[in-house]
């Protein structure tokens, strides 16, 4: 017996962070979740599984296009003609979505009920699936501690969407813990709800299959599901990727560097080797350039040029594949800041006005509350509060800034007169 | 920290260049023409200090890995280092080691490690800070034009090396107003971004499907559908009553004739149903019968007509049977014809052929003719032939005969020549003169030419005598004034001794020489020492060895009068009185401790220099005493030369020749000796030309003898000696010759008669050989029936006639043979001939032979024809008795065929057959008509016929039709119904459809995000430079703050140095709301920046500059500060007043003055006092290449 285990789709979520550019993959981008999903429900057909289970958070809680729905149902209707049944369970985000109530779902789709605990036992493939269903957006109930016992001619699977004892990141939902889930006697815990593909346990097999595409830069590697396998012999876990845009990390050292073309170089082999590595799927990149050297004032001095060449090679070196999310220059020039600070010219004034902001974030917040009210009165709500705002008004935030001014500031100081 | 040594070891055109900063003032002038490596010596000092540039253009002549700078520096807490810095990315600097001049690769200095030295500045910093250009200055002045010498601004730039801090601000500025602009007239990067979210937000919500508008439509969709489904169900069942009713309509017709068919079809019960061909059958019968009879009729016919024929024909069977003999005898009549006609021709040939033999017979010998006639004379004839050996006989004795004949005819022909010869030969004997006797006159003169061309030699020998003469007369003179012989006897001096003479001169001058010579260098290197000895005074104050000895002497010798007058407390009067009286004991020891102590000091500090004196004066002590024993040396050489003049004037006098030198001299010895060589060589000449002038005379007189000997004339007087010669040269050889020509005719003479003698012998033998020969001829000629005298040519003849006559008898011979054969073949024809016309009983009649053969023949192809004909009508006959038979056959046939069908109808006769076949087709047609009928009724309603006609059954036609028209009404208003039910329907599907999960909405908020991303971007920009200028401007406040007093002050005294007191000072005044810099004239007006010439301005930023750099010189530790030719564009007066302001900078850092140009240095060694300032030439520094070993 065959079956798939997926979780968190949240289909039509958009991708974040990726400001669209000239030669960037944008085709990629467009519909990357549903395609993500098309790719499962491909690998189901493909392998012929005799199951599929779907582990909540189907949309994001707050979308509401009935289409996404319509979507979903489409996909299942295609395992439907196979005879593959799907069991799922809604999450924290399908129990805060409208969309979810309103729809229809074909006759081999099983939602486990809210309200209490149930069994699903499908009989020709011998599996007694067990679940329950979020009520609402937030369950802090140990829901797993309700499961039914298990059947004991069946394989028994409990399908669950849970952070169990807390993931960093993720809201604890449906807590609980990994003794309640093997005090519950079943084969196979195929769990929902953290993004990240983690094997929590193997006796039982208590798994995250992570969510199907990743979204953002936080949800970089591999994406998909798990293929498990039980046989006589015991259970066998693969995570197959579906994912159609990977998110990665490219970190570039400048200490040895001299020039920019060199820097260039070395990050095209790099993100040669990260497609290859992906399996020429489209890649979203973030560039980390780090390190002391020679080739600091440049990248503080032009850092939106350096950005273009850096998407410039990755054109190049990827054929259009990469999306460069973002570049962040955290180099130092090769200077003694302390020493520098002691100085009593204007470089040391800088620099020790620098320090003084850093060391005074109120001092810090109101400089920059001055400097910046204006263009805050204009953010739209969305841009300044929420998970992916602009914090202008936070001290962290204008600290890191700080940094990027100090590094500006230097290289055009030094710059501009010691080139004549 | 100060640059003590830099060391282009190996960079730009240099190599091991060392410039030497110590010592001195710290005012370093670099001096160095286009070309000569200024601006690469500054490139090298950067390099050093920050390492060398990745893309150095100062690798021409070292290669990248082989360039190296290095340094001596000191600073005032870290004290010294050494380092060489080498071109590279990794591990570049390395601690120097100086006596070796190389890196010391086992230390490593960490790459920073001068940049810490300078304070933690990077190269840009260095530069920005410590460096001053032409170009910064430019820059700074501009700027201070720009912002119009607002104060903040003026000292910050200034003090940060900042040209442009103004552009900066403006930068700044720029960037945010291309972010965002809180009004945005013109349209910054994040306003339009935010319009472009707002945007991309609408559409999102545009595209999105709440879940109730979806279940909406698919409500409205399913009732429409429901309703459109009922309204067809109705139509359809309409339709089918109206299809129904049109079938009832179509077939009751039908349904009704088939049943008349029916009926009438049961009428003709009785009648049998016949094939439908039945009557086609029949026909076909009866033509085939009446065909066979007719053939029948025919073939009887025919029958008895070639029966008639047979009977008619008669052949003749008797040829038939012959008819082998006939043809061939019809052939052989053509031969006997022609045997007929050619008998009496041959007959003819034969007796012409017996007459012309006869005629032959008669020629040879008439005598044969009669002994032939009487017998067979062919055979007689034969037996007269001469036989084949006689033949041969005669042959060979004809040939004998030819070669007797022409032997003999040569032998006489031989004879008759030689005898002419002969006759010739001995006429010329009698006419050739007598002989000569001549071997005397030869004797003689090859005695005279054996002697050589004597008078040749006489007249050469003249011609040598008389120059030599001339040439001595003429040397002779020049040498001597009395007479030639006097010179030739005269006794001279040795030439050795003259030449060692001479030698003993030029040693000694040279040596004269020499010795001035080194006078002439000690002289002029005592004046160098001298000069070197009174530079080194001049330098400082020298203290030698002994002056410390005398001073140290001196202090012991007041402290032991110290300890002597105040610790063992003695008073000595001698020594007090050495003291002068105004100083006390204490005071004359401490200065003299002091000076002691000093001239230790300075010798210990200046001991090179003391060293240098002392041998300095050392060796001008031993030069001068040099001198003296070179002088003592000449005095010597002059002795010498007077003795040498008294013996040469001894030489001088032997010669008679008063002025003459030693060199002089030899030259005259040796053309004196050269004269008396001479002066013998004429003597042996004319010794010579006596000896040929008396052989001439004897060889004449032998010659003359000869002459007469022979009978020739003797030698005249006049004549000369080889004209004599000559003649007597001819008159031999003609003797000679006449000799040689009798010998030759007597020889031929006897050779002549000895060969005729051996011919007449020859001859004799012939004339026997030919009488032996004669009687065989004529043995033999007998058997040719011809005469013995007959000749040979005859016999060759008598011959051919014999030939002649045996071919005649041959052809003879055939002609007989032929005409015997032609008469037996007649004969046998015509008996042939007979025997077949007996045989076929053909009948002659007495005509020829061959007529009869052609007739039988004639006969034979008649009688050939008629038999062919004969059997041709058998044939025929066979056959048409087999065409009888099948005709009769095939009769009976057909009327078998007739008797069956007549059976078959069911009639007696065949003749009835006819009215059944028409019966039974009528009743055939009417069942194929109900056929028809009931087919069409079948396929019409596609039922089996029982329900066609129960469907029809108890139906009426015209209440079926009136039915049908109610219907068509009902239908169309249903129709319409259900067309407007469907286009309802079909909207509701098609919004329902319309939601079929396609991905607007998400696209649109995939887009949103986007430009979400992209505003935050721009913000981080915008806030990053926002920020900076915020922080910019707190900076500059807060410098001009904390430094404006000092700074300025500063600042002011230079400028007004600078300017040369044009301005007097730098105020500060409020202009625009703006604290601003003006300059003030000594009598107190104001310029403001905007008003003054740009060379002031320049000096007005230089001012500021330079006051920053003190000012922050204060604090800190000095870094060397790196001046670029500055002052190229100030006028001389005031580039001289920056150089004082420069030297005064000087003395708190090191300056290193970079220039181009060497009025520069001219204008600081007048403006600066010499400790001021030190000049270093790139091209000929003195430490070039030395420094660094």
């Amino acid at each position: 017996m065959r079956f798939l285990h997926a979780a968190d789709l949240h289909l039509d979520s958009p991708l974040r962070g990726l400001d669209r550019y000239e030669g960037a993959p944008v085709d990629d981008v467009r519909g990357a979740t549903r395609r993500a999903f098309e790719n499962l429900i491909m690998v189901a057909l493909r392998e012929r599984v005799d199951l599929v289970v779907i582990a909540g958070d189907l949309y994001d809680g707050d979308w509401i296009d009935h289409n996404t729905g319509l979507f979903f149902t489409k996909g299942v209707a295609q395992l439907a003609e196979e005879g593959i049944p799907v069991a799922m369970v809604r999450g924290n985000h399908d129990a805060a979505s409208r969309l979810t109530k309103a729809l229809r779902l074909p006759r081999n789709v099983h939602l486990f009920a809210d309200s209490r605990p149930e069994t699903k036992v499908f009989e020709n493939i011998g599996v007694a699936v067990h679940g329950q269903s979020f009520a609402t957006a937030v369950v802090s109930d140990n829901l797993a501690a309700g499961y039914p016992p298990p059947i004991t001619s069946c394989f028994n699977l409990g399908l669950l969407h849970t952070s169990l004892n807390g993931r960093p990141g993720h809201a604890p939902y449906a807590p609980t813990q990994l003794d309640v889930l093997r005090s519950k006697g079943y084969g196979y815990w195929a769990l929902g709800h953290v993004h990240a593909a983690e094997v929590v346990c193997r006796d039982p097999w208590v798994v995250y299959p992570g969510n199907t595409q990743g979204r953002h830069i936080r949800e970089t590697g591999v994406k998909g599901c798990a293929l498990v396998t039980i046989e006589d012999e015991g259970v066998t876990h693969q995570l197959i990727a579906l994912d159609v845009m990977r998110w990665t990390t490219l970190s570039l050292d400048i200490s040895t560097l001299h020039d920019l073309e060199t820097l260039l170089e070395i990050a095209k082999q790099n993100l040669r080797r990260q497609l290859a590595h992906a399996e020429d799927r489209a890649l979203a990149v973030r560039v980390a350039v780090r390190g002391q050297g020679p080739l600091h004032r440049q990248l503080a001095t032009q850092p939106e040029t350096v950005e273009q060449e850096l998407r410039n090679a990755a054109l190049e070196a990827t054929n259009a594949r990469t999306w460069i999310e973002k570049v962040e220059f955290h180099t130092r020039p090769l200077l003694d800041f302390d020493q520098l600070a002691e100085r009593d010219d204007p470089v040391g004034m800088l620099i020790r006005e620098l320090r003084l902001l850093a060391a005074h974030p109120g001092l810090l917040r109101d400089v920059a509350s001055e400097a910046l009210s204006d263009l805050q009165q204009k953010l739209p709500v969305e841009l300044r509060q929420g998970e992916n705002a602009l914090r202008l008004d936070d001290a962290d935030a204008l600290v890191e800034l700080l940094a990027e001014v100090e590094a500006d500031l230097l290289a055009r100081l030094s710059g501009e007169a010691g080139s004549s | 920290m100060k640059i003590e040594r830099l060391y282009l070891k190996a960079y730009g055109a240099f190599s091991d260049h060392c410039l030497n900063f110590t010592d001195g003032p710290d005012f370093h002038v670099i001096y160095g023409p286009n070309e000569a490596g200024k601006s690469t010596t500054l490139r090298a000092l950067i390099g050093l200090l920050f390492g060398i540039e990745d893309r150095t253009t100062d690798n021409f002549i070292h290669q990248n890995n082989r360039l190296r700078v290095g340094a001596a520096l000191a600073t005032a807490h870290d004290g010294r280092l050494t380092v060489m810095r080498r071109k590279g990315r990794k591990q570049t600097l390395f601690v120097l080691d100086e006596t070796r001049g190389e890196e010391c690769t086992d230390q490593p200095l960490a790459e920073d490690t001068l940049a810490r030295w300078l304070g933690g500045l990077d190269e840009n910093l260095y530069r920005a800070l410590f460096g001053l250009d032409l170009d910064g200055l430019v820059h700074g002045s501009e700027a201070l034009l720009e912002g119009k010498g607002e104060i903040g601004q003026s000292l910050f730039a200034a003090a940060a090396g900042l040209a442009d801090l103004r552009q900066l601000s403006t930068q700044l500025e720029t960037e945010t107003a291309k972010l965002f602009l809180p009004r945005a007239t013109a349209k910054p990067a994040i306003n339009i971004a935010l319009r472009e979210l707002d945007e991309q937000r609408k559409r999102a919500r545009e595209a999105t499907v709440r879940s109730s508008a979806w279940e909406q439509a698919d409500r409205a969709r399913r009732h429409a559908e429901k309703k459109h489904t009922g309204l067809r169900a109705e139509l359809a069942r309409l339709r089918e009553e109206q299809r129904r009713l049109s079938r009832v309509v179509a077939h009751l017709p039908l349904v009704a004739e088939r049943e008349a068919l029916r009926q009438e079809i049961a009428a003709l019960a009785s009648v049998p149903l016949l094939p439908a061909d039945a009557q086609q059958q029949r026909i076909e019968v009866e033509e085939r019968l009446r065909a066979a009879m007719s053939n029948q009729r025919e073939a009887q016919a025919a029958l008895d007509e070639l029966r008639q024929q047979q009977s008619r024909r008669v052949v003749r069977e008797a040829l038939l049977s012959h008819a082998g003999d006939i043809e061939r005898l019809h052939h052989a009549a053509k031969d006997y014809r022609g045997a007929l006609e050619r008998l009496p021709r041959i007959e003819a040939e034969l007796d012409a052929a017996r007459q012309m033999l006869i005629a032959q017979l008669t020629a040879i010998d008439p005598a044969l003719t009669t002994e032939s006639a009487s017998i067979d004379w062919p055979e007689h004839i034969r037996a007269l032939m001469p036989l084949p050996t006689v033949r041969a006989r005669v042959q060979a004795l004809i040939e004998e005969y030819n070669a007797w004949l022409i032997q003999d005819e040569q032998c006489a022909e031989q004879e008759r020549k030689l005898s002419g010869a002969l006759q010739q030969f001995r006429q010329a004997l009698a006419t050739q003169p007598a002989a000569m006797p001549f071997e005397l006159l030869e004797t003689a003169r090859e005695q005279a030419t054996g002697q050589g061309d004597l008078a040749n030699q006489q007249a050469q020998l003249e011609r040598e005598i008389a120059e030599l003469e001339t040439t001595l007369a003429r040397e002779a003179t020049a040498l001597w004034s009395g007479p030639l012989d006097e010179l030739i006897t005269l006794r001279v001096p040795l030439l050795a001794t003259v030449n060692e003479l001479g030698d003993q001169y030029r040693q000694l001058a040279e040596n004269e020489r020499s010795l001035k010579d080194q006078d002439q260098i000690l002289q002029r290197d005592l004046g160098e020492r001298e000069r070197e000895l009174r530079g080194l005074a001049a330098a400082g104050e020298i203290v030698t060895h002994d002056q410390v000895r005398q001073a140290r002497q001196h202090r012991d010798a007041s402290w032991q009068r110290i300890r002597q007058a105040c610790i063992e407390c003695k008073d000595d009067a001698n020594r007090r009185a050495m003291i002068p009286a105004e100083q006390s004991l204490p005071d004359v020891f401490e200065s003299a401790l002091r000076e002691a102590d000093r001239l230790a000091d300075l010798l210990h500090a200046d001991a090179k220099r003391a060293t240098s004196v002392e041998n300095l004066r050392q060796r001008i002590a031993d030069m001068q005493q040099a001198r003296v024993d070179l002088t003592q040396q000449l005095a010597i050489l002059a002795t010498e030369r007077s003795q040498l003049d008294a013996r040469w004037r001894v030489i001088t006098d032997s010669l008679h020749q008063a002025d003459l030198t030693p060199g002089a001299a030899v030259e005259w010895l040796q053309k004196q000796v050269l004269l008396v060589e001479r002066a013998a060589r004429l003597e042996a000449l004319r010794r010579e030309r006596w000896e040929i002038v008396s052989a001439l005379a004897a060889a004449r007189k032998t010659l003359d003898q000869a002459l007469q000997n022979c009978g020739l004339p003797g030698l005249t007087e006049g004549e000369t000696w080889s004209a004599a010669l000559s003649r007597a040269r001819t008159a031999i050889e003609q003797a000679r010759q006449t000799a040689t020509e009798r010998a030759n005719l007597i020889k031929s003479i006897s050779q002549h008669e000895a060969v005729l003698s051996e011919l007449a012998a020859k001859r004799s033998g012939l004339a026997e050989k030919h009488v032996v020969w004669q009687a065989q001829w004529n043995a033999t000629v007998a058997d040719l029936r011809l005469p013995p005298e007959a000749l040979p040519a005859e016999a060759r003849v008598r011959l051919e006639q014999w030939d002649q006559l045996a071919k005649l008898l041959s052809s003879l011979e055939m002609l007989t043979r032929e005409a015997r054969q032609e008469q037996a073949a007649h004969a046998s024809f015509e008996e042939a001939l007979t025997e077949l016309a007996q045989a076929v009983a053909e009948p002659v009649d007495g005509r020829e032979a061959d007529r009869v053969a052609i007739t039988l023949y004639e006969a034979l192809s008649v009688a050939r024809d008629a038999d062919r004909l004969r059997k041709q009508v058998d044939a025929d006959i066979e056959r048409e008795q087999q065409r009888l038979g099948r005709a009769e056959t095939a009769a009976a046939i057909q009327r078998d065929h007739l008797a069956e069908l007549a059976r078959r109808a069911g009639v007696e006769s065949s003749d009835e057959l006819a009215s059944v076949e028409d019966r039974s087709q009528h009743k055939r047609r009417l069942s194929e008509r109900v056929a028809e009928i009931e087919e069409q009724l079948v396929r019409g309603a596609a039922r089996p016929l029982t329900d066609v006609l129960a469907g029809v059954e108890g139906e009426d036609l015209a209440a079926a039709n009136a039915r049908l028209d109610e219907l068509e009404t009902t239908l169309r208003e249903y129709e319409a119904e259900v067309e407007t039910t469907h286009a309802v329907y079909l909207d509701a599907r098609r919004a329902f459809d319309a939601i079929d999960g396609g991905d607007a909405a998400a696209q649109a908020q995939q887009r949103a995000e986007e430009v979400a991303t992209r505003i935050t971007r721009q913000v981080s920009a915008y806030a990053r430079v926002r920020l900076a200028g915020a922080i910019v401007s707190r900076v500059v406040q807060a410098y001009r703050e904390q430094h404006q007093g000092p700074v300025l002050r500063r600042a002011s005294e230079i400028f007004a140095r600078i300017t040369l007191d044009s301005f007097a000072n730098l105020v500060m005044d409020y202009q625009d709301d703006r604290q601003v810099l003006f300059g003030q004239r000594p009598d107190g007006a104001r310029v403001a920046v905007t008003g003054m010439s740009q060379g002031t301005r320049d000096q007005l930023f230089l001012a500021l500059r330079i006051a920053a750099i003190e000012e922050h010189l204060r604090q800190r530790e000095a870094a060397p500060i790196a001046i670029d030719d500055l002052l190229v564009q100030f006028d001389d007066a005031r580039a001289a007043a920056t150089l004082t302001v420069l030297a005064e900078l000087a003395q708190r850092t090191q300056v290193l003055f970079f220039t181009h140009h060497s009025h520069l240095c001219e204008l600081a060694t007048t403006a600066l006092p010499a400790d001021a300032w030190r000049r270093h030439d790139l091209t000929n520094d003195p430490f070039v290449g030395n420094g660094a070993r």
